[in-house]
């Protein structure tokens, strides 16, 4: 059996005993085919969050895992490590006893929002560095597979940082079974004697996943792919008035804005460039796997990677919110292809079109990503003479360009 | 320095999507490409979108794909809210120039009566 059939039949023994959420089980095995995968499953109480964890990592770890639990007391030694007392007591040397968390390439935490947030940070550590430390010694990790579960709507959860669930490469969202999803778990349940995560068989070897992660790895982007992904991702970030260093956030920053019905105006702190890179990964790993990888794909998949990493300004229901977001960006992406703007922007990178660049700015004034490249070719004409500083769009909409060069506005 | 992958996007985004240029006095004219305008005849249908947003002229019939019908929902979706802002707007300013004309009238007709 090649590599992609053992990946598929993973893929067919997890839904097997996972009722429901096809497409959310395809995307969390697309997702374990990079290097140090992480992935985030959120959904509240007895929706089988820890199940689904445990699936995944029996499927390539078997029953050599190690699971941390937020719910019980987590203490720094079992995360991470602790001194090995009688090498310190009978030669005075402090050595550390790795914790089994570290060294196991399966892991696993469940109920990441109790997680105190000492063990957070150690594991944030893990995350950003692939290493660990403890008194003054450090141990490096190795490939891993990573996979966490929480309840947000927990009473006793602690509020952790941005940046940390911003390590997860994506976020999954389970619902609760439709009634005729109920008679499938039931009958599922009494085939396996209730007990479905033993069940779950080993299909593959973490050799073989990692040989997996090496092809996908080599796989290329076509051009259309990339600038796909990288626009998604500019369209969550964007700002004519830089709300990632100000201190006014949006609404209340876009008070005024020429752009205040855009995507823009309805999120507060904006993407990471890591939504890119998780991005940029599960395009690959679906081309790899799936043989295709369209843009429709790739849009499909953000919905995965933003719900995280985003914060917006009204919060109703994450996922609905970030459906709508992503529908909104369907239509901007379909209203670049109606404008031609980048065919525009193609001919006007050759050199200065005055008719031309007349189109170019009435696209500048519809759509803020296009509105920043046309600023870097406009500067770059102000500095040859070919236009002058106050005839250029930055200028005459008063929005700022930073005199400091790596900012754009 | 531009990356080439990015150029590379760009060229063919431009090849996906071509236009010539015909410059009639000072206004320019987007069209399909040749090749493009030579493989649809007349009596094919024409997209909506680019007799409304391009100036390009109908055939005899016109064709409003799901994604074009949503995005024209779209627009009017925004010119309605808008609509209805400036209203809003409009009658909040008239409220607002009532109240300062009476102001200035009674502030008048007290200067007039203090002053005489």
């Amino acid at each position: 059996m090649n590599l992609r059939n053992k990946i598929r039949k993973w893929e067919n023994e997890v839904k097997s005993r996972f009722i429901g959420h096809e497409q959310s089980i395809h995307l969390m095995i697309i997702n374990q085919l990079h290097p140090r995968s992480t992935t985030l499953i959120r959904a509240p109480r007895g929706l089988g969050k820890s199940t689904l964890m445990l699936l995944m990592l029996k499927g390539i770890c078997g029953d050599d895992f190690v699971v941390v639990s937020g719910a019980s007391e987590v203490k720094r030694g079992e995360v991470v490590g602790r001194l090995h007392i009688p090498s310190l007591e009978k030669e005075g040397v402090e050595r550390v006893l790795w914790a089994a968390f570290v060294k196991s390439r399966g892991k696993a935490i469940d109920e990441v929002n109790r997680l105190n947030p000492y063990t957070t940070a150690n594991i944030h550590h893990l995350m950003q560095f692939g290493e660990v430390w403890a008194y003054g010694k450090r141990a490096r990790i190795g490939d891993y597979l990573l996979v966490a579960n929480e309840n947000p709507m927990d009473a006793t959860s602690f509020i952790h940082p941005q940046p940390f669930y911003d390590r997860f490469d994506v976020c999954l969202f389970l619902r609760s079974l439709t009634l005729s999803e109920k008679f499938q778990l039931q009958e599922l349940l009494e085939k396996h004697d209730g007990n479905i995560i033993d069940s779950m068989p080993q299909v593959l070897s973490f050799e073989e996943l990692e040989e997996a992660r090496k092809q996908v790895s080599q796989i290329e982007l076509d051009p259309d792919q990339i600038g796909f992904i990288n626009l998604i991702v500019r369209d969550f970030q964007a700002c004519i008035r830089d709300k990632e260093n100000s201190e006014i956030k949006p609404p209340t920053l876009c008070e005024g804005c020429h752009f205040i019905r855009d995507i823009c105006s309805k999120i507060r702190e904006p993407l990471s460039e890591r939504a890119t890179v998780a991005l940029v990964h599960l395009a690959k790993a679906t081309k790899w796997l799936d043989g295709k990888c369209d843009l429709e794909d790739i849009l499909r998949m953000a919905f995965w990677i933003l719900p995280h990493r985003l914060s917006l300004v009204r919060t109703r229901n994450v996922p609905a919110d970030v459906r709508e977001l992503l529908e909104a960006e369907r239509i901007k992406m379909a209203d670049r292809d109606t404008r031609r703007q980048w065919s525009i922007l193609n001919e006007l990178m050759k050199g200065f079109d005055p008719s031309l660049y007349r189109l170019a700015r009435e696209v500048a004034v519809e759509d803020v990503v296009f509105a920043e490249e046309l600023a870097k070719i406009e500067k770059t004409w102000i500095r040859k003479d070919i236009i002058k500083q106050d005839e250029a769009l930055f200028s005459q909409m008063d929005w700022k360009i930073s005199s400091y060069g790596d900012a754009v506005f | 320095m531009e990356s080439k992958k990015y150029k590379e996007f760009l060229e063919h985004q431009a090849g996906k999507r071509p236009f010539h240029k015909n410059v009639s006095t000072e206004k320019v004219i987007f069209k399909f490409s040749r090749g493009k305008m030579e493989e649809s005849p007349r009596a094919e249908s024409s997209d909506i979108l680019d007799s409304v947003l391009l100036g390009k002229e109908m055939s005899q019939s016109v064709t409003v794909d799901r994604r074009a019908a949503s995005l024209l929902r779209y627009r009017l979706d925004l010119l309605e809210e808008e609509n209805l802002n400036m209203q809003k707007k409009i009658r909040f300013m008239k409220i607002l120039i009532i109240l300062m004309a009476a102001a200035i009238l009674s502030l008048s007709v007290y200067l007039i009566l203090h002053f005489t």
